[in-house]
């Protein structure tokens, strides 16, 4: 498996590297008019510009996992004597980098825009156990994300074959699935509000956090436990059947 | 002695098409089959299902007595006929994946035939020309010692004196422990080296023998029959 990710990191290297470049450099273009345009436009576009190399570099490890599944790549993974877990757990890790590679630099010019020099003073101000509970988060929120675009796509191209079709239905199946479960943990969070303070592990019953599975306020971090525990079973049924497909189901046109 | 590949009733069907209607067929180890037959045939579907990338719709197929998997996947050395090299690869960077991923991948063999082959390992993957992708290909493919080889078109978009070449790296290469199985529409290029033929149609295999004796009970070579089978 880390060779798998060896590989995919070398194949991406140019691009992060190209993403990370165009950040910098129009980061510092924003900088020299700092003084001439208005702070509010130079914020702007500092965070669209954080936000876009996020979003790039996200639709550019989805491309590589679509041109795996629809593409003649494909026929070099997908017949190396690795299990289906093995190619999901690399994709998935390895995007997983390359986006915290993009995001940590995009961030760190967009401190280094706004503040004018890079400054992490601020994160004295919280404890350790927010800082890890932050980390986790983001890791969860982009292995999740992953796990349900690759289950689409994956579902998409067993139950459709055309190259043309299975794309359109993947984004179909996405969107429906997405919807599903959103609803479903709405519901869940509803009929069981029970949250679980993570300073202290207190339990509390009071349906304070509307619709949320976690919060984080005044210090406080809560996770609806229900909805926690929905959302993990969500990701490893996600897992299993990406597992399960690429092994048992999915055929290289 | 064990089929290394045992083929039972396998049908793949599409939406609207049968590819292949029952295919029956076993190889048994050290033989060269020749899968012989016209475009839509089912050859390359065929190899697909002994290759793990496409699931049959019905019957079994087995390599080395197992369902196609992991396992199958590490004894199975699969020359498809499209470029599926990724494209940023140099040509040694092809050579240290497999050696990477194919704990049968021989670097010591694969160097042997990229000099034979005249391939730069500086090269690019994308700046090689058709010819020289399916030598590097079949450097790759060849480079393994493994229980089956599925080369499905080896000699597809390369010119007679690159056949030759290729034809003479597929026989040097072959170890009797082994078992071939080839796709081609050049069979007159490359009758000689089949021990034996299956001739496949509209997805069942219409014919099936040892290629000398179908030579001498047909009088015929394998060229002319398949002319005759297919016209």
């Amino acid at each position: 498996m880390f060779k798998l990710i060896k590989y995919e990191l070398r194949a991406t290297f140019l691009t992060i590297i190209g993403i990370c470049i165009s950040v910098i450099i129009a980061s510092l273009l924003l900088m020299t008019r700092k003084g001439s345009w208005n702070t509010d436009i130079v914020t702007g576009l500092s965070v669209c510009l954080t936000i876009g190399a996020i979003i790039v570099i996200s639709i550019s490890s989805l491309k590589i996992m679509s041109k795996y599944l629809f593409g003649d790549s494909g026929y070099l993974l997908f017949t190396l004597p690795q299990s289906g877990m093995s190619i999901i757990t690399s994709r998935i890790i390895t995007a997983l980098i390359q986006i915290s590679i993009v995001t940590f630099v995009a961030l760190l010019m967009c401190n280094l825009t706004l503040a004018g020099s890079i400054d992490f003073s601020y994160l004295k101000n919280f404890k350790v156990s927010e800082l890890l509970y932050f980390i986790i988060s983001y890791i969860w929120m982009i292995v999740y994300s992953l796990t349900l675009i690759y289950f689409c796509m994956i579902i998409g191209k067993v139950a459709l074959k055309g190259k043309k079709l299975g794309k359109i239905g993947s984004f179909i199946i996405f969107i429906i699935l997405t919807v599903a479960i959103g609803w479903l943990s709405t519901k869940i969070t509803t009929l069981l509000p029970q949250t679980l303070n993570l300073n202290d592990f207190s339990i509390n019953t009071q349906s304070s956090l509307i619709n949320s599975n976690f919060a984080a306020t005044g210090g406080v971090l809560n996770i609806n436990i229900a909805s926690t525990i929905f959302d993990i079973l969500t990701f490893v049924g996600l897992f299993m059947g990406n597992s399960y497909l690429i092994d048992k189901k999915l055929d290289l046109s | 002695m064990d089929n290394i590949l045992e083929s039972k009733k396998v049908c793949k069907s599409y939406l609207n098409k049968k590819a292949l209607r029952g295919v029956d067929l076993n190889i048994t180890p050290g033989k060269i089959v020749g899968l012989l037959g016209p475009n839509g045939s089912g050859k390359t579907t065929f190899l697909k299902i002994a290759a793990g990338i496409l699931h049959p719709s019905k019957g079994e197929i087995l390599i080395d007595g197992h369902i196609p998997g992991v396992y199958t996947k590490s004894v199975v050395s699969y020359l498809p006929d499209n470029e599926y090299l990724l494209k940023w690869m140099k040509v040694r960077d092809a050579v240290m994946y497999f050696k990477d991923f194919y704990a049968d991948f021989d670097e010591k063999k694969a160097n042997e035939l990229l000099i034979f082959m005249d391939l730069d390992e500086n090269s690019t993957v994308k700046s090689l020309s058709k010819g020289m992708k399916e030598k590097l290909k079949l450097t790759l493919v060849l480079s393994r010692t493994a229980k089956l080889y599925i080369l499905d078109e080896p000699l597809g978009g390369v010119d007679p004196t690159a056949r030759e070449k290729i034809l003479n790296a597929i026989v040097n290469n072959f170890s009797k422990d082994s078992s071939m199985i080839i796709t081609t529409h050049l069979v007159n290029d490359i009758e000689r080296i089949f021990d034996d033929v299956a001739f496949i149609s509209d997805g069942e295999i219409v014919l099936h023998g040892n290629a000398e004796e179908l030579r001498r009970d047909k009088k015929k070579s394998i060229d002319e029959l398949y002319r005759e089978v297919f016209k």
